[in-house]
């Protein structure tokens, strides 16, 4: 077997990230057509994936809200009941529906993260290109302006994976130590 | 003294989702004098014009975070007594600790319900 030289990997590897830029633009194209309400302008600027996970987190916001609306209804019934069990116990299921809503919060969190991810793999997937010489796609995500890093950037990772983080117990001692 | 639950609240979070629930738990609780912001500068600027008796806040926001607010308002002298409830799903140790040392008042994580939520103020005021 035959190893293949350097400079024939390099052309091949180079080959294959023309390819794979030429995929994500083209992706991105197909997307917009799909999502034709929205104009182009706002889309150019998220990596393909993103704009399918903006959609997710619009959808889940919407959906969560009329559920918090039909909370609202429920302690209005609640209030006109003049049953205090009935009462307490509607308001009691209404508040119940209400603090699970808080998943919307915490899944549009790990949604950014991995819009983020995205964004980043489309950006050294485009510096890649560019450093084998190849010709980048109209619409490659570019790579953002050196923006100006937060102080506190290495404390928002947000939600962490199950198992991991501290739970509140553990948050309650830490203050109090 | 019981905590006065007629006291203007201010919470702050870029969810609109998460404002609607923690004002809806603080009603549960008997606290219906709220205000909201969406990010950490425009609460900043609501603090500077109105006295607020607790800030309940997200970490996680642009441009200014949760932990950012937290900060200018304790090296305000008008503001650096001015009650802080954390409430976010940044959950590492590190986060707790530099909110800790950065003067925050509580610290819940998410997610949380109302129970929760009374304790932890009940903790900075007292009884409700």
């Amino acid at each position: 077997m035959s190893a293949t030289s350097p400079s024939k990997s390099n052309v091949v590897a180079a080959h294959e990230l023309q390819k794979l830029a030429e995929f994500i633009v083209q992706a991105r194209k197909e997307i917009i057509a799909i999502n034709a309400p929205k104009g182009e302008e706002q889309k150019k600027n998220l990596s393909i994936a993103a704009m399918e996970l903006d959609e997710v987190v619009q959808h889940t916001e919407q959906a969560t809200n009329k559920i918090m609306d039909k909370c609202d209804a429920i302690n209005r019934i609640a209030i006109a009941i003049n049953s205090p069990w009935a009462t307490k116990d509607l308001r009691d299921i209404s508040l119940s529906i209400l603090e699970a809503c808080s998943f919307q919060d915490i899944t549009g969190q790990r949604i950014r993260k991995v819009m983020r991810t995205l964004a980043e793999i489309e950006i050294r997937v485009a510096r890649l290109v560019a450093l084998f010489g190849g010709t980048m796609p109209d619409n490659m995500l570019a790579d953002p302006a050196t923006a100006k890093k937060r102080p506190d950037e290495h404390l928002m990772e947000g939600p962490q994976l199950r198992g991991q983080g501290a739970s509140q117990e553990d948050i309650d001692k830490l203050l109090e130590s | 003294m019981p905590v006065n639950k007629m006291m203007p609240i201010l919470i702050v979070d870029d969810y609109k989702t998460m404002l609607r629930i923690v004002r809806g738990l603080l009603n549960q609780i008997g606290f219906n004098n709220i205000d909201e912001a969406t990010d950490g500068t425009t609460a900043h600027s609501m603090i500077q014009q109105k006295p607020y008796g607790l800030i309940i806040s997200d970490w996680n926001m642009e441009p200014m975070s949760g932990y950012e607010l937290l900060k200018k308002i304790r090296s305000d002298e008008k503001t650096k007594t001015l009650p802080f409830i954390m409430v976010t799903a940044e959950s590492k140790t590190d986060n707790v600790i530099a909110a800790k040392q950065a003067g925050v008042s509580n610290y819940i994580v998410k997610p949380f319900n109302a129970e929760t939520l009374k304790m932890k103020i009940e903790a900075v005021f007292g009884p409700i």
